[in-house]
């Protein structure tokens, strides 16, 4: 699903973010990628998602080389992955349900499919009952589960989120990687970066641990 | 059909959050719009005035006192067969002193003419299609030099001031219309800009869920649109209550003054001009305050380019 070929990636040219990464998650797989902060998991998923460009190196997505994508395509390949952000990144003038809709808006779906799909994924997160509400008067473990609707809605193969838990508490921590869990059982490859190592130690998933922009190990954790 | 009801409802979405920003910009939009209407209600009407004249254009062919029939018969005829002729009639010298009779009342001065001077003539009235002031004159040389004629005259200078004063008035619009509408364009280009600026959040959450730049400007350009519909028919409104206004006392003034003013209002078809060339050039401006947005990218090594 995702083949990373000696990426290098710099912020200037003294500040490595990354540095000779070599990476293969398989279709399907649940992967966790760890490290303190700065060691370069964000940057890791933004060059996935193309919303940062590798100096050096080949990526893979689903056997597609992304590394010379077109600017124009970009938003082609970010419909096809489900992306989770540690702020959330909901529109605050939408309700939940356009929220979640957007996607769909933009793919062109009918009315019928789209109303089919929202309340699917409602229903997964467990948010049916709050679908016309706006998120300001959600709570943040309420907010990221409408994030988490968003990223499915359009049925991604690849599900990347960037601390998805990096603002709630321990308890909504575990209930959302329950859910991404869950998620994962559909046979959607999930990638998750956290710098919360406390959640790791409830699960066993492949884990890859970043040091200073390098792979420091890579196993189950 | 679908995408386009979430265009439609994001463009009014965009109209209520910058409610005071869009009633500003459909102010000075209409007024601009109105300012253009009452340059083509006036054009229109100077037009129309300048039409019922014109079909009085007309040319003489003064015969010599010597023509013989012959030669009269053969005017008769080349004037049936000439192009762009509407109607002619003859008048003797009988005639046309019996006119000049009727014209002046001068007893004195018509015994002083003596026998009568007056040359028989053709009056010829003219078809529209005819009336430049270049194929009229090619039309009476033609005549001019024809046998048994003393002279073929027309008013030349009438005619060509009257065309060149049309001609000065549509370029006098041609002018105002163009600056009228890249104010309109400007106004509305700077209403976009600020609008996509007062959403901006949105649109790179937008951008990253995979949303294409005419995914995202659309609303904007049917937004630009809408506000130019809106001022079209505003200025529309103004103007019929303008004109309904001023008509009746622009009419009196006429009766003063010993005419007729009978104004018109435009018609369908410019009004509907006003309106929809409104709503092109809303999604013009907006098409141009948006065309180089979202092209932007950050460098590569995140830092600002100097």
């Amino acid at each position: 699903m995702i083949q990373l070929f000696h990426v290098y990636k710099y912020y200037g040219k003294d500040h490595p973010a990354l540095e000779d990464i070599n990476l293969k998650v398989e279709k399907g797989e649940f992967v966790f990628v760890v490290g303190s902060s700065g060691a370069g998991k964000s940057t890791l998923l933004k060059l996935i998602f193309c919303e940062e460009r590798a100096e050096q190196g080949q990526i893979l997505i689903g056997g597609k080389n992304i590394s010379r994508l077109k600017e124009g395509q970009i938003p082609y390949l970010r419909r096809n992955i489900g992306f989770i952000f540690q702020d959330f990144k909901l529109i605050q003038r939408k309700t939940v349900y356009e929220n979640i809709a957007l996607p769909l808006e933009m793919v062109g779906a009918s009315r019928v499919d789209i109303k089919r799909r929202v309340h699917e994924v409602l229903k997964m997160v467990q948010l049916e009952s709050r679908r016309d509400q706006f998120p300001v008067y959600l709570s943040g473990g309420e907010q990221q589960r409408v994030a988490i609707a968003r990223a499915l809605v359009n049925r991604p193969a690849l599900l990347l989120a960037d601390e998805p838990t990096g603002n709630l508490d321990e308890s909504l921590s575990l209930d959302i990687i329950d859910l991404l869990k869950n998620i994962h059982t559909t046979g959607t490859t999930v990638v998750v970066a956290t710098h919360q190592r406390n959640i790791l130690s409830k699960t066993l998933r492949r884990t890859v641990v970043l040091q200073r922009g390098k792979i420091a190990s890579d196993g189950m954790g | 059909m679908g995408q386009f009801i979430y265009f439609f409802k994001t463009a009014l979405e965009n109209i209520q959050i910058n409610r005071v920003m869009t009633l500003l910009s459909l102010v000075s939009l209409s007024l601009t719009l109105t300012l253009f209407g009452l340059f083509l209600l006036f054009y229109y009407n100077v037009q129309i005035v300048l039409e019922t004249m014109r079909e009085d254009v007309q040319f003489s062919v003064y015969l010599s006192d010597a023509a013989e029939k012959e030669a009269i018969e053969q005017i008769r005829n080349k004037l049936s067969e000439q192009e762009g002729v509407l109607s002619f009639h003859y008048i003797s010298k009988e005639e046309a002193l019996e006119l000049f009779q009727k014209e002046f009342h001068d007893e004195a001065l018509i015994k002083s003419l003596g026998a009568n001077p007056l040359p028989a003539s053709f009056e010829v009235k003219v078809k529209a299609s005819h009336q430049d002031p270049q194929k009229l004159a090619m039309i009476v040389d033609r005549f001019r030099a024809l046998p048994g004629v003393e002279e073929a005259q027309y008013g030349s200078e009438w005619l060509q001031n009257l065309t060149a004063f049309l001609k000065i008035l549509k370029m006098v619009g041609l002018g105002m219309g163009a600056l009228l509408a890249t104010a309109v364009v400007t106004i509305i280009a700077n209403t976009a800009r600020l609008h996509f600026y007062n959403r901006k959040d949105e649109i790179e959450i937008m951008k990253l869920i995979g949303a294409t730049p005419g995914f995202i400007k659309i609303p904007f350009f049917l937004e630009g649109s809408l506000m130019g519909i809106l001022s079209g028919a505003f200025s529309v409104l103004t103007l019929f209550v303008i004109f309904n206004f001023y008509h009746g006392r622009l009419q009196s003034v006429g009766g003063m003054i010993g005419g007729v003013l009978n104004l018109h209002f435009l018609p369908a078809q410019s009004l509907s001009l006003i309106v929809l060339g409104g709503g092109v050039l809303g999604w013009i401006g907006s098409f141009i305050s948006l065309a180089t947005l979202l092209r932007l990218r950050l460098p590569n090594d995140g830092k600002r380019r100097r």
